[in-house]
């Protein structure tokens, strides 16, 4: 029977997992990381669009901090976070962000001078300062008042994933891929580590620890239609509801993404519409204005998605053999900035 | 190019307290969208998720290390055998089942039904129907039989093994889903179209003590308006009017106006009136004020 | 979705399969026919082939969008990703699958390809290395736009190791540093957080497993699902690193 000690274990390698890898092992515990697939395979690599951060260097992104970026997860949770919970993530983004750029994640960067852009439909142009060239630059994203969202290109996961797991090695984290959670050992309401199966060998081990984190990302493969990768089975989550003794919180709070291309689900990142892109019926109408005057295109994940399936109801999908289907128009936007910003789009 | 809503995100997840623990088994930590850590609530913003994966990882990863830093690991070693020898029996009381379900097909119709019945318009009906079927399924995934022998690889034992666990997890989704008789954010049930923040400002809380049981143990976690910087308003999307009010949020905006005034009058600045508002912690650095241009560190 | 004709095929799919940890089996093809649909691509495929032919088929998937670089894999003799390869691009109906060469086998079409990349980025020091202490709470360091985005180009590896398995040297060198992690390299070089200079560059890659085993056959290039410009990159580092030997 294989026992392997250690002090800090966290299961699941992706973003969340190896960061908070780093942590630990950089505070001179013996962390071990376990990882269903080699971990810069890990579904945070498939987050293209961006990272929410009050940096405010941007043109548009210029009178932006925390406050808003609170009142903006506040809003889009529809009430149902824990406000300070949100408090805590707003005041540490930005941070983040600037902690990741000096791990070498690339982040596009202000270019000082005037720029086309394209605002609901119209071309403008907007100037940036002297003062801003060369610091991070940011994008709108749907339900949020400033543009916020610092990307890399349309390859934001991916750099910070890589980021992260080069400084996970840098700093000798034991990153261990192909093991798979089986149960969690557990006495007298305290975790002690978990029983893992060699995904290569099948052999069962138990990984003992101190302290036991579990960063095994959602649970979308429960459905058929999903953006998720193949590994988001919830296996992290299963292990913890059948300790019997520990909790999930509102697993019926599920995400639909609006705009996964048909038939295969794959996303066509919501940089599509923050840079400008629109959604049109079967007629080529641009529908969305009608349901939400105010934020359009870019109102909330949710409540896109729902206008979206709704206007579908009443007809106005585009038949096709894979069900009805709108169009995601980004013709707009012009080739050079699709070849660049939204390159796997095409 | 031709688009349609599909599932992408998991707002819900291990529910954990403020530093990331579970609240219920001790040493036991998440961070990322595994967690219900709760930022998003019922819906997350976009560009918000690999945001909280680092950030969570900064944070809950802190208080983990601190976790590790200050306990041992003082457990009886036939606890752990226990723990294994359990898994390894599974596995070939798997192995060893005479031949029985197609775990490929139970697995296609749980997928089928989680779209058809638990997506993005729900209502009770089919939410009803899709709890009994998924039920069903789990009884009949515990007869599924595997054609490969083999311990090592072997993708078809790794079925068998997982999708009863995603079974747990979907009928925690569609049962959690049926007992929320409101709208909220992402849940939106066509058969209760307001958000209700009167009865359903809370959590749901699911546990399975029971591993023979087919529906878990469901409880509720309030959420206390009193507490909030931001109290309950209108979202701003579709007609106004369509959320069922709760007496405290009124009582609560009127407190928070009242300080937010009292507070400026007295020339506080935002991190002041926030903390008055809404006192929260952060380890390290976190809690600094960050840089901007043009406004230096306000 | 250039498709539509081939769909109702009778595709043929001629798959290697070999455990090696069972002693006693050899590797052989296995045929499987499976129906065309439309737009199939080799990843949808195989995944029919194992949940209605054969269980017990293994592969390596997870992002299925081209993304994650999991899918490498040799198709009628080029190495691709399976998950960006559409079936309708075979005419003749006939596909046959290999696991990569030059990683180590698992099972099937199924390769450690993390392992290798592991030792690569080990080898490379693939991290930032800098003696400055940022301040995490003031403002960012900046960075010429047209730096970061050069940066970013070759950050878009996906360690697939697809330029790997097209590289004679990789073959006939087990210890040659291959084209992702030359690649590697110069990311760095470009980044203006790293602090290391061409003579530190030259202590981890002036050597024949590193800069000077390419032959400059361009396979790299021509299979790079990301179509990184290796070539390019690969003789600009020789030529700087050339002058520290």
């Amino acid at each position: 029977m294989k026992i392997v000690y250690s002090d800090a274990l966290v299961i699941g390698g992706g973003l969340a997992g190896l960061r908070a890898g780093v942590v630990a092992q950089s505070s001179g515990l013996n962390c071990i990381v376990l990882s269903l697939v080699p971990v810069k395979r890990s579904h945070s690599a498939a987050a293209q669009g961006g990272m929410q951060a009050s940096v405010g260097n941007a043109k548009m992104s210029q009178g932006d901090n925390e406050d808003l970026h609170f009142m903006d997860t506040v809003k889009g949770s529809d009430w149902g976070c824990d406000q300070e919970v949100a408090r805590m993530f707003v005041n540490t983004a930005p941070k983040a962000i600037r902690e990741l750029a000096n791990w070498g994640v690339p982040w596009t960067r202000v270019r000082k001078g005037s720029h086309e852009i394209v605002l609901d439909t119209k071309k403008s142009t907007i100037t940036e300062s002297d003062e801003a060239h060369g610091l991070i630059t940011s994008r709108d994203f749907g339900g949020t008042k400033k543009w916020r969202t610092c990307y890399t290109a349309d390859a934001t996961g991916h750099t910070m994933l890589f980021a992260c797991a080069n400084e996970a090695i840098k700093h000798d984290v034991d990153v261990r891929d192909r093991k798979e959670v089986l149960s969690l050992i557990h006495k007298d309401e305290r975790c002690y580590g978990a029983v893992v199966r060699d995904l290569i060998t099948g052999e069962l081990e138990a990984y003992v620890a101190k302290g036991t984190c579990i960063s095994t990302g959602g649970y979308g493969r429960l459905y058929k239609t999903t953006t998720n990768a193949v590994i988001c089975e919830g296996t992290g989550q299963a292990a913890v509801l059948e300790t019997g003794v520990a909790t999930l919180g509102n697993m019926e709070a599920v995400q639909f993404h609006p705009t996964p291309i048909v038939p295969s689900g794959i996303l066509l990142t919501e940089g599509c519409r923050g840079d400008g892109g629109v959604l049109r019926d079967i007629d080529g109408y641009r529908f969305m204005p009608d349901y939400e005057p105010e934020k359009k295109d870019l109102a909330s994940r949710d409540v896109v998605s729902r206008r979206m399936m709704e206007h579908i109801r009443k007809g106005k999908g585009v038949p096709s053999p894979f069900g009805d289907h709108l169009w995601l128009d980004i013709s707009i936007l012009g080739i050079e900035h699709v070849s660049k910003n939204l390159r796997d789009v095409q | 190019m031709p688009v349609r809503p599909a599932q992408h995100y998991s707002m819900g997840g291990i529910r954990t307290n403020k530093t990331g623990e579970s609240q219920k088994l001790k040493g036991l930590f998440s961070c990322g969208e595994a967690a219900c850590w709760d930022m998003h609530g019922f819906n997350r913003l976009g560009g918000n998720s690999v945001s909280e994966a680092v950030v969570s990882g900064m944070i809950v990863g802190r208080y983990f290390t601190d976790y590790c830093l200050s306990h041992d690991t003082n457990i009886d070693t036939s606890i752990i055998h226990d723990a294994i020898t359990k898994q390894a029996d599974y596995i070939d009381e798997i192995l060893n089942r005479p031949e029985g379900e197609d775990i490929f097909e139970i697995k296609k119709r749980m997928q089928e039904i989680m779209d058809e019945k638990v997506g993005i318009f729900r209502n009770g009906d089919d939410l009803q129907s899709a709890v009994d079927e998924l039920q069903e399924l789990l009884t009949r995934s515990k007869k599924a039989s595997v054609k490969s022998k083999i311990k090592s690889g072997n993708p078809e034992l790794e079925e068998a093994y997982r999708v009863p666990k995603m079974l747990k997890l979907a009928i925690c989704v569609a049962h959690g889903a049926n007992q929320r008789t409101e709208s909220r954010g992402a849940h939106y049930r066509e058969d209760y179209l307001k958000r209700d923040d009167a009865n359903w400002l809370k959590r749901t809380l699911t546990a399975w003590p029971d591993e023979n049981a087919t529906l878990p143990e469901v409880s509720y976690e309030e959420i206390d308006i009193m507490t909030m910087e931001l109290p309950p308003a209108f979202r701003g999307y579709g007609a106004k009017g369509m959320t069922i009010e709760h007496e405290d949020s009124a009582k609560r905006q009127k407190e928070v106006d009242e300080i937010k005034k009292r507070l400026e009058k007295e020339g506080k600045d935002r991190f002041e009136i926030q903390d008055a508002l809404m006192p929260y912690d952060l380890p390290l650095n976190y809690k600094d004020k960050n840089e901007r241009i043009g406004v230096g560190h306000e | 979705m250039s498709n539509n004709k081939t769909e109702g095929r009778a595709l043929t799919f001629s798959i290697l399969k070999y455990n090696p940890l069972n002693k006693d089996e050899k590797a052989t093809f296995v045929e499987y026919q499976v129906t065309e649909t439309i737009g199939m691509t080799v990843f949808i495929a195989l995944n029919i082939i194992r949940e209605t032919k054969d269980a017990d088929l293994s592969f390596d998937f997870v992002c299925r969008a081209g993304i994650c670089g999991s899918c490498g894999m040799v198709i009628n003799g080029k190495p691709l990703l399976a998950c960006r390869t559409l079936t309708a691009d075979y005419p003749d109906g006939h596909i046959q699958l290999m696991p990569m060469p030059a990683f180590e086998l698992i099972r099937d079409l199924s390769v450690n390809t993390g392992k290798w990349m592991d030792n690569m980025s080990q080898r490379v020091e693939s991290w930032i290395h800098t003696n400055e202490e940022h301040d995490i709470t003031a403002l960012e360091r900046p960075v010429d736009p047209d730096i970061a985005d050069e940066t970013f180009e070759l950050d878009r590896c996906i360690e697939c190791g697809l330029c790997v398995s097209s590289c004679a040297t990789a073959l006939m060198r087990p210890d040659f540093v291959g084209p992702a992690g030359l690649n590697r390299v110069a990311r760095f070089q470009i980044d203006p957080h790293d602090n290391r200079t061409d003579a530190d560059y030259y202590e981890l890659i002036g050597d024949d497993d590193g800069i000077f085993g390419c032959m400059s056959l361009m396979a790299c290039e021509d299979h790079c699902p990301k179509e990184l410009p290796l070539q390019e990159k690969i003789a600009y580092l020789r030529r700087k690193l050339v002058g520290q030997r």
